[in-house]
């Protein structure tokens, strides 16, 4: 029996930033597997390299060195943008462009059929309620409003993996919960869902693995029940496990 | 095919987004504020009032495209960069040439749709003028060389927004990008005045003997002093349809020569 | 409230006041150096290439801007009185800065009629700078293949500064050869060229520009007479040069000219006019009396 291929692949990823004599070492030797249908939850304090790892992952960033692929193809040498959705932390649009015509423009680039994108177009913006501001300039809309947008953006062609960069950045409770709702909804359709986040009891309620990163490092990767110690909360076992990082870099 | 499509998408996105721009409106109502001051400069000349207006109109549209190109057209490219609004496009499978090249078509288009408002708006003013002082209207004036000679001004223009397009490609700050633009435009205004200079002048300072080095230049730099035909409209001397259609070839050509050697130089840009 | 209201009410006084007086006394300061130094700096300083240069594709509109520039130099003055007023005064023109404004303009754009005539309008007269000014008309006639105005300007300068009708002459013709001249033209500089010993140069321009006239069109048949006239006064020419060589000395008259072997008969005159031919030897188609003018001479 063959394995499945996996979702996402990184091997030995490294990226620094800077002239070499300073140069500022954002990842190194980095390497994680994510499965088919996993949520995948990428934990790790500000700075420490969960963003610049998506970015990696979406060929914004080339890597010093190691290998990404997704979906069994090589990320910056395989066309794979087809089959994943982008969450950035802070969606951006085009301020002149209405919610309509920003995901019309999103469907016809993904090489989506008329009719398709405007059945997937009228759903996600009842999903995400933004029905009401469909005809609405996007350069008015709220922070929330611009991450549903940025929600809708990302599923409007039906993608496979889904790569969400802090989704819950500046959302208040209403809106968190209604991301949450969504990517269990994701999950029970079998979609591969990485995202990055430093909001534990988000970690806690969605993720079937975790990794957690610190100043460039892969500290963990595995359950969550692996992760934690008998009756220590997922916060104290966090800060533990950075501390601990830190005192080993120090010495 | 699927390539094309992209672009066009893109391309209609940039138009879209340029044309619902304030500042694209701004400028354009202030230009056509500028052309019909056409009237009142016409009449503080006593000779060769119709070459007057029909110059004062074209360098109207002239500068206003220029305004056009260097603060919106660049700004939009800007803010697709500092603003991460190219992520957007470029977590599709949208390739940078495709990006690119639609940004450039949709800013063309936008250039276009200037060009015909404001050259509009200078034949009605260069008409009433040329009504009013009908005896100094120039003996061969052509409203088809005027046709063609915005027609020009407009694929002058097409070759700045790609020269701008390459600087945007490699530099580092969206203001580096800008005073690089502006640099090239003005030696590419006045390339054709060195190559003349150095050729015909063996005294020509700095330059002497370095003629080979000038005649480099001026292939690496647009000529654009081509495409400036004010004069011949202003005067109604004709220039042939067949250096018209050169010009469209060169135009063409030069440009997208720019924007694959802007596609090579933006793939090694870090975007984040 | 109202404290507020008057306190902001007498900032926004104070400020304006301050602004009034500021710029009030900085336009007093600057009409009084104006008065006394004149702005002779500018873009028409700039050697010809940095000119262009600097004009980029906008040096039609500079070479507009430049004439207007010329015209407030040649403009009047206006002088601020004590009392408040204005009084025009006869003002001090700086002759080679205006020049060199036309030049700059010129450079720019060497098409442009308000330049040439402008310049023609004032630099021969007090300014007494022909030669300069048959140089802006030369470049404009150049660069104005349709327009016959800058060579009948130059010819008009030739005749009246340099009382040189010959060489005007052939500048009115060369002036009548443009599409659209005046039917005076070739008349004129015929006349003229032929006053000037220039009758040879004279036939042969009007035999090309007969050449390319229709004999329907007007002025056809005036031109053809001047032509006439003109060939019958260069056969008297060559007949009294001829008697120069071989008798030593001018003939004194047409009859002494005729009563030797140098002239048969006096060919037809179109106007029905005798010949004349006064004391300097000058032969007229026009004038049959010339001699009665000359002190001491006899009509022919």
């Amino acid at each position: 029996m063959t394995p499945a291929t996996p979702a996402i692949e990184i091997s030995n990823l490294s990226k620094g930033f800077g002239p070499r004599r300073q140069r500022n070492q954002a990842l190194t030797d980095l390497s994680l597997v994510i499965q088919p249908g996993e949520i995948f939850g990428f934990l790790g304090p500000n700075g420490a390299g969960k963003s610049t790892t998506i970015k990696l992952l979406l060929h914004f960033l080339k890597p010093d060195s190691g290998n990404l692929r997704i979906l069994g193809r090589t990320v910056g040498q395989e066309e794979y943008r087809h089959q994943i959705g982008y969450l950035s932390e802070f969606p951006v649009f085009y301020d002149h462009l209405t919610a309509r015509e920003t995901l019309l423009l999103s469907g016809r680039l993904s090489d989506m059929p008329r009719q398709e994108i405007a059945l997937r177009i009228a759903m996600l913006l009842e999903r995400m309620h933004l029905s009401d501001a469909a005809n609405r300039r996007v350069g008015g809309f709220s922070k929330g409003m611009k991450q549903r947008l940025g929600m809708a953006n990302a599923l409007v062609h039906d993608p496979e993996v889904l790569i969400f960069d802090e989704p819950m950045s500046g959302l208040d409770p209403v809106g968190r919960h209604q991301i949450k709702g969504l990517i269990s909804e994701l999950k029970q359709q079998g979609k591969t869902i990485f995202f990055s986040t430093h909001i534990l009891s988000d970690i806690e309620t969605l993720c079937d693995r975790i990794g957690v990163i610190h100043k460039g490092v892969l500290l963990y990767s595995g359950g969550l029940g692996n992760f934690l110690a008998a009756g220590e909360t997922l916060e104290d076992r966090f800060i533990r496990i950075i501390e601990e990082a830190n005192h080993a870099s120090v010495a | 095919m699927r390539a094309l499509r992209n672009v066009w998408f893109l391309a209609l996105a940039t138009c879209t987004e340029g044309i619902r721009h304030r500042a694209l409106w701004a400028i354009v109502c202030l230009a056509s504020i500028l052309t019909m001051a056409n009237l009142g400069v016409t009449t503080l000349y006593s000779w060769d009032l119709g070459k007057v207006s029909v110059e004062f109109g074209l360098s109207s549209v002239a500068f206003t495209g220029l305004l056009l190109v260097f603060f919106l057209g660049m700004k939009i490219l800007a803010d697709d960069l500092e603003r991460s609004r190219i992520f957007m496009l470029l977590s599709r499978p949208v390739s940078i040439w495709q990006y690119l090249t639609g940004k450039f078509l949709g800013l063309s288009m936008i250039l276009f749709l200037a060009t015909i408002i404001l050259g509009l708006s200078a034949a009605l003013s260069m008409r009433y003028v040329l009504l009013q002082y009908a005896a100094f209207v120039p003996p061969n004036f052509s409203w088809l060389t005027c046709i063609m000679a915005l027609a020009c001004q407009w694929l002058s223009l097409v070759v700045v927004l790609a020269m701008s397009v390459l600087c945007f490609s490699f530099a580092k700050q969206p203001f580096v990008a800008l005073l690089l633009a502006v640099s090239s435009y003005l030696v590419g205004q006045n390339m054709e005045l060195l190559r003349r200079v150095v050729v015909e002048n063996p005294q020509a300072g700095v330059l002497v003997g370095q003629e080979r080095l000038v005649i480099a230049l001026s292939w690496i730099f647009p000529n654009l002093s081509l495409f400036d035909k004010k004069y011949a409209a202003a005067y109604g001397m004709a220039f042939s349809g067949q250096e018209f259609l050169l010009l469209c070839l060169y135009s063409i050509s030069y440009s997208a020569l720019l924007l694959y050697f802007s596609t090579l130089l933006f793939k090694r840009k870090e975007l984040a | 409230m109202i404290r507020k209201l008057v306190a902001n009410f007498l900032i926004l006084l104070l400020l304006i006041g301050s602004y009034t007086a500021s710029y009030s006394a900085l336009l007093q300061q600057h009409d009084h150096a104006r008065e006394t130094a004149r702005s002779s700096s500018g873009s028409w300083n700039l050697p010809p290439v940095m000119l262009l240069a600097l004009a980029g594709e906008f040096k039609g509109l500079m070479a507009d801007y430049l004439t207007l520039e010329a015209g407030a130099q040649l403009g009047a003055e206006l002088v601020r009185t004590p009392e408040g007023g204005y009084r025009t005064i006869k003002k001090h023109y700086n002759w080679p800065l205006i020049h060199q404004i036309f030049v700059a303009s010129q450079i720019l754009d060497p098409s442009f009629a308000q330049t040439f005539i402008v310049a023609q309008g004032w630099l021969p007269w007090d300014a007494k700078m022909l030669p300069e000014t048959q140089d802006i008309l030369r470049i404009a006639a150049n660069n104005r293949p349709w327009d016959w105005q800058p060579l009948h300007y130059m010819g008009f300068n030739a005749y009246y500064f340099l009382n040189q009708p010959g060489p005007a002459g052939k500048l009115f013709l060369e002036a009548a050869k443009t599409p659209n001249a005046p039917p005076f033209l070739p008349i004129l500089g015929a006349r003229l060229a032929q006053k000037g010993g220039e009758t040879e140069t004279a036939i042969a321009i009007m035999q090309s520009m007969l050449a390319e006239k229709n004999p329907e069109e007007p002025g056809y048949a005036d031109m053809l007479d001047r032509l006439r006239a003109l060939e019958g006064v260069l056969v008297i020419e060559r007949a009294a040069n001829n008697y120069e060589k071989t008798m030593g000395r001018k003939a004194s008259s047409l009859t002494e000219l005729t009563a030797s072997a140098q002239l048969a008969a006096l060919p037809p005159n179109p106007y029905n006019l005798d010949y004349c031919m006064d004391s300097a030897g000058i032969i007229y188609f026009d004038r049959p009396n010339c001699r009665d003018s000359a002190p001491g001479g006899s009509s022919q």
